[in-house]
């Protein structure tokens, strides 16, 4: 976004769902995984003509067809402007930083970036949990070379087929570029307004959706911005959504709305309880592929009082990330970020999650892998939380293939950003169940549009796939409704919203200040001249009084008003005895005839000018005449 | 001209019960509500007729009060000004302080009321009415109190949850610094406030580095300890390393020693600082090289309670403490016992912790009491105290003092440690070139000393420096900027004379230019135009 001189780059996510399109990385060798078929190029024309190596670099399964190479990741736009010359990156939340260090090792990122405290830790969390599972296989030495444009353009049609900018698709950075982007975040707290460079002000108010997510208002001295990433207007553990200061607007930027739009959370929570439990008594397994931080607070929360009811608190609980200990840690420190049933444990003193709890009893436990101290302690039935969602890499990789095989265990997605039948198409055929409970508090369009009609911007700007279209039958709960002007954004394009830019703002110093005598010119409304020095320094401006001896002769009074003739004439008459004057001309502009030609005043709504006056004595009478009845200001 | 009233209520020229009013722009804000440790009778508490005799109650007066941190000479009148007296607006103060505060003040109260016997003395349940109107604010959090006032808090490091506060009301705005540890983590804007209201306590010390002061503070307890050495031996068994309580280094504590060669030590730990970076584990070291083997212990309840707060606000905590808490947190103290009033003729050398560290009441006066008369044994006093505690009196060299009625005579060898976080002269003097104020209040320290750093700021840095004594109200004159909406094009026009070649004939002073315009006053909107328009 630029305004008022000022660049600004609102979040930069990475495209995880891309992830679904590459073959899982095991951590040791899988036959299942490396024997799946491989994919036969259906065009002869283009057959012939590929290298081997090069199309045995993809196989195929149940019609969907995997890239086997190190997953590479898709990147926000980088074409639009030079990214070196942003001025500003604003961080909304742990899940839409992910990019961050390829804006600075790739692309000479060198402006300011600002998140919350939580924010920043908990996006340096999920940064080194994924460069970990991405780099703790062994390497692959094929990884670019599936990059072939007519091999691409055979690909049956699908998901792969469309994503037609794979040139751009990027290798993962690694933990010293996460060091170094995390380093250059500059924490900051809800409420607190950054200035940047006096052109405009940002200012981070809590979304609700997790630990330390924000909404952001950026604004000018006469217009505001209010960008909504995502948010929530559920009661779950994060400090709930700040709504008043959203309200009226200038541009609404609205995006991040929830993935799962007709699956209702607490609805999923309630399945997922139920279908776990049956899993467990039935002596299965239960696998949650999630990230390691945000909902899962809530699911933990929400297990550990369901075990306890469904009489299976015997069942433990591993939750396996590189970042386990210290996402769960983390959590219970940031008290004042949370909502205030949890912030006023903290005052008792408890710790605010009660994963805590669930800890010192033993009946939760964590690992950083499955390779280390989890073998000693395993048992099951169990309900294992790991990474990654997507299933192409972390353990959740491993616990498929395990577990895959009996029908008794099962699979539980609760992430909607990935595809569940896409995640799972490489593991067929499965006997595991699988269960797909979304949940995603994030704003959906019932409550986005009563949320737009709450906060009445002067227009929206938003995604062009939240906006109706003939696809959606125009109801409000598939798409956004807009009552105000609006504006769709697609990848890659640019949209301009006129603003009013006539002011800025400029600090009178006082000393000049009170040298000045406004007249009142019409009732409410007064004026004055004002003659100063400018100074402009980091883009503020003030004016002081000029030094002494520094006149400019240019610049004189003003006069303000209009000249009555009868007022005029009447005092030529009254106070100087003259009342020889002709009056002509038209209705808009009158030409007096003073003494038979001796002056000549011609007045019209604009000027009056004296003219024709040999006579200095009678010019300065005529003059002062006329200013005493016009207002010096 | 506008300007500032600021009234010391206490503090002024004094420490304790530190309580400000200060009046900008019509409105009125109370800058902390404390108690006085060194009285007893009515002027143990700010004298708040001084609002009241205006005819206005203390709600209709006051538009909010802040709390910069939990020491009660800062909170402690906090519960009679609200419920005895009947304060009903807001009362700002930080996460922190508003968990440990209550703590604190129901601790005063118990002392109070239930050991001294005093009468009409808050309860409770008055406590927790209290802390009810309390808002908590987040630092750097722009807190609107109402559209015109405007409260920020900066990180100060004094204690858990210290935080300066700045306070605006349109374009005039005061700094109120207390319990600032000058860091690289305690820093404000070059925010240029009218008033800087600071503290100087240490107004004439500049002390060591913390590193040297903890060498010094292990070698004192080791060199008491070894004076008996046959005893410490069995102890072996025990081993207490002192690592992080002495790392989170601050305020008050007393060390002495015992008839069988015992070393007792009290401090306030609830006023440990929040940030010592590096030193719990040099700390550590040193103290297995000085084979500092004796059981250790803290004065139980209150300690231990204080330092779960520290376990759950370790985000309040520095960087370097917070980076590292997920594998050892700092304050888990596994080799430190809790103290039971049963040890106290135990044999054999110990350490112990005990609060409060001005030994005005509780357990360490009880300690005080049992061990001074004996030479073997030392007491370490960690920091400032109030006069007419028993503690400034051990520090001013008594011999002989009176303590409920019984007098003991101090044989006992007595060594004053600062580990307070308060702003020494010179973290004093980084503060104000940091803020850059026009004027500068002294408060919370002694009329002498005070006068010497006094000097000192209006010497370096030209501006005005006030240390009113309580009652005395200092007025500062302002001069706010008014601003007023310029159009672009007058503006840019007038930008544009500064890169003209004519620059110098146009103008005498360079990068400036001389602008002309019509001010146009309509209702609250003043906008400077070009005349045409």
């Amino acid at each position: 976004m630029r305004m008022n001189h000022t660049t600004i780059m609102l979040d930069c996510s990475l495209d995880l769902p891309v992830l679904l399109n590459f073959l899982p990385l095991p951590l040791v060798y899988s036959p299942k995984l490396s024997g799946l078929p491989r994919w036969q190029c259906k065009d002869p024309s283009i057959a012939v003509d590929l290298p081997e190596d090069i199309a045995r670099l993809f196989r195929e399964n149940v019609g969907h067809v995997f890239i086997e190479s190190l997953p590479l990741f898709r990147l926000p736009e980088t074409g639009l402007v030079d990214l070196s010359t942003v001025d500003a990156l604003l961080l909304s939340n742990c899940f839409s930083a992910l990019a961050l260090p390829f804006l600075i090792e790739k692309y000479g990122f060198s402006g300011k970036i600002f998140a919350t405290k939580p924010t920043v830790t908990f996006t340096k969390q999920l940064m080194e949990e994924l460069s970990h599972y991405i780099y703790r296989a062994p390497p692959t030495d094929h990884s670019a070379q599936w990059k072939n444009d007519s091999l691409w353009s055979s690909l049956p049609d699908g998901t792969l087929k469309e994503s037609s900018d794979f040139h751009n698709w990027k290798e993962l950075y690694t933990m010293e570029g996460i060091q170094k982007a995390i380093s250059r975040i500059q924490p900051i707290s809800y409420s607190e307004t950054i200035d940047l460079f006096h052109h405009v002000k940002v200012t981070a108010l809590s979304s609700g959706f997790c630990l330390g997510s924000c909404n952001w208002i950026i604004e000018t001295e006469y217009n505001k911005v209010a960008y909504i990433s995502s948010s929530s207007t559920f009661t779950t553990h994060p400090c709930p959504m700040e709504r008043a200061r959203l309200k009226s607007a200038d541009i609404l930027i609205m995006s991040g709305l929830t993935n799962a739009p007709s699956a209702n959370p607490d609805t999923m929570l309630a399945e997922l309880c139920t279908r776990m439990a049956q899993t467990l008594k039935n002596g299965g397994n239960v696998l949650i592929p999630c990230y390691p931080t945000g909902v899962l607070y809530d699911l933990l929360e929400c297990l550990k009082a369901y075990l306890d009811s469904a009489n299976l608190s015997n069942v433990p609980v591993y939750f396996i990330s590189p970042v386990a200990k210290s996402s769960l840690s983390f959590s219970n420190i940031f008290a004042e970020w949370l909502c205030d049933a949890k912030k006023t444990k903290v005052y008792l003193p408890e710790q605010p999650f009660p994963h805590a709890e669930f800890i010192k009893s033993g009946r939760l436990r964590h690992f950083p892998n499955i390779h280390g101290d989890l073998g000693s302690v395993y048992q099951t039935p169990c309900v294992v939380f790991t990474g990654h969602p997507s299933l192409r890499c972390g353990d959740s990789v491993h616990f498929m293939e395990a577990w895959g095989g009996s029908s008794k265990n099962a699979v539980i997605f609760t992430e909607p950003d990935f595809e569940y039948l896409h995640a799972l198409a490489p593991y067929q055929p499965l006997h595991m169940k699988a269960y797909y409970f979304p949940i995603d508090p994030r704003l959906n369009f019932f409550v986005a549009n009563k949320l737009l009609n709450e906060f009445a911007p002067r227009c929206l700007v938003t995604a062009d796939s939240y906006l109706p279209s003939a696809a959606h039958s125009q109801k409000e709960n598939v798409c956004l409704q807009p009552e105000m002007q609006y504006y769709g954004l697609t990848r890659g394009r640019a949209v301009t919203i006129p603003l009013d830019g006539k002011f800025q703002k400029i600090m009178l110093d006082p000393e000049l200040a009170s040298k000045l005598l406004p007249q009142e010119i019409f009732p409410g409304v007064s004026v004055t001249s004002v003659l100063g020095l400018l100074s402009s320094r980091n883009n503020q401006h003030t004016l002081a009084p000029l030094p002494p001896h520094h006149r400019p002769h240019t610049v004189g009074k003003l006069l303000w008003g209009e000249l009555s003739i009868e007022a005029f004439v009447q005092a030529l008459r009254d106070q100087h005895g003259i009342v020889d004057v002709v009056i002509e001309g038209t209705e808009e502009a009158k030409t007096l005839n003073i003494l038979g030609g001796k002056a000549t005043v011609l007045i019209s709504p604009e000027k009056t000018t004296i003219r024709d006056c040999a006579d200095d004595k009678l010019r300065a009478i005529l003059r002062d005449l006329v200013f005493r009845l016009l207002v010096q200001v | 001209m506008a300007e500032i009233r600021a009234v010391p209520l206490g503090a002024g020229q004094d420490v304790g019960r530190s309580c400000i009013l200060v009046s900008m722009g019509g409105k009125n804000i109370m800058l902390d509500c404390g108690m006085h440790m060194g009285f007893n009778d009515e002027r143990r508490f700010p004298d708040f007729s001084y609002i009241t005799d205006s005819g206005r109650s203390l709600t209709e007066h006051l538009d909010c009060v802040i709390i910069s941190h939990f020491h009660l000479d800062h909170c402690g009148a906090l519960p009679y000004f609200s419920e005895m007296c009947g304060y009903d607006g807001p009362i700002f103060m930080t996460h922190p302080t508003k968990a440990i505060c209550p703590i604190l003040l129901e601790d005063y109260r118990k002392i109070t009321v239930d050991r001294k016997g005093e009468q009409n003395f808050f309860t409770s349940q008055m406590i927790k009415d209290c802390m009810k109107k309390v808002v908590t604010v987040n630092l750097h959090q722009a807190v609107k109190v109402d559209p015109d006032l405007e409260i920020k808090a900066y990180y100060a490091g004094h204690v858990l949850g210290a935080a300066m506060f700045q306070v605006k009301v349109h374009h005039q705005s005061i700094v109120y610094t207390i319990g600032v540890c000058y860091s690289r983590s305690a820093w404000i804007d070059k925010c240029r406030p009218d008033l800087l209201i600071t503290e100087s306590t240490y107004a004439t010390t500049i002390r060591d580095s913390k590193r040297c002061r903890e060498r010094d503070f292990l070698k004192k307890i080791s060199e008491c300890m070894e004076r008996d050495g046959k005893v410490s031996k069995q102890h072996t068994s025990h081993p207490c390393p002192v690592d992080s309580l002495t790392a989170s280094g601050p305020d008050p504590s007393v060390c002495s020693g015992k008839s069988s060669g015992a070393v007792y030590l009290t401090r306030d730990i609830l006023a440990s600082s929040p940030h010592s970076p590096h030193s719990h584990s040099y700390t550590l070291h040193t103290r297995e090289r000085m084979n500092l083997l004796h059981p250790i212990y803290f004065s139980a309840g209150l300690t231990e309670k204080a330092n779960h707060y520290y376990k759950l606000f370790i985000s309040w905590t520095n960087q370097n403490i917070k980076n590292t808490f997920v594998q050892r947190n700092m304050f888990e103290f596994k080799h430190i016992k809790p103290f039971d009033r049963s040890y106290i003729d135990n044999p054999g050398p110990m350490v112990v912790f005990a609060t409060p560290g001005m030994l005005h009441a509780g357990l360490s006066l009880q300690i005080f009491k049992k061990w001074a008369e004996d030479e073997k044994n030392m007491l370490i006093m960690p920091g400032y105290c109030v006069a007419g505690t028993v503690g400034h009196k051990i520090l001013s060299g008594h011999k002989k003092i009176e303590i409920d009625k019984k007098m003991v005579t101090v044989r006992l060898s007595v060594q004053y440690m600062s580990f307070s976080a308060h702003a020494d002269a010179k973290g004093i003097m980084q503060l104000i070139r940091q803020a850059d104020p026009a004027n500068v209040m002294l408060v919370h320290g002694e009329a002498a000393k005070m006068d010497f750093l006094r000097q000192k700021i209006m010497q370096e840095f030209g501006v005005h420096c006030y240390m009113p004594a309580n009652g005395e109200m200092v007025s500062i004159a302002t001069k706010p900027m008014i601003s007023v909406d310029v159009s672009r094009s007058l503006l840019k026009r007038t930008q544009e004379q500064i890169h003209s070649p004519l620059a110098k004939k146009l103008c005498p002073v360079r990068g400036s230019a001389t602008m002309s315009g019509l001010l146009v006053m309509r209702n609250e909107v003043r906008s400077l135009n070009t005349p045409e328009n």
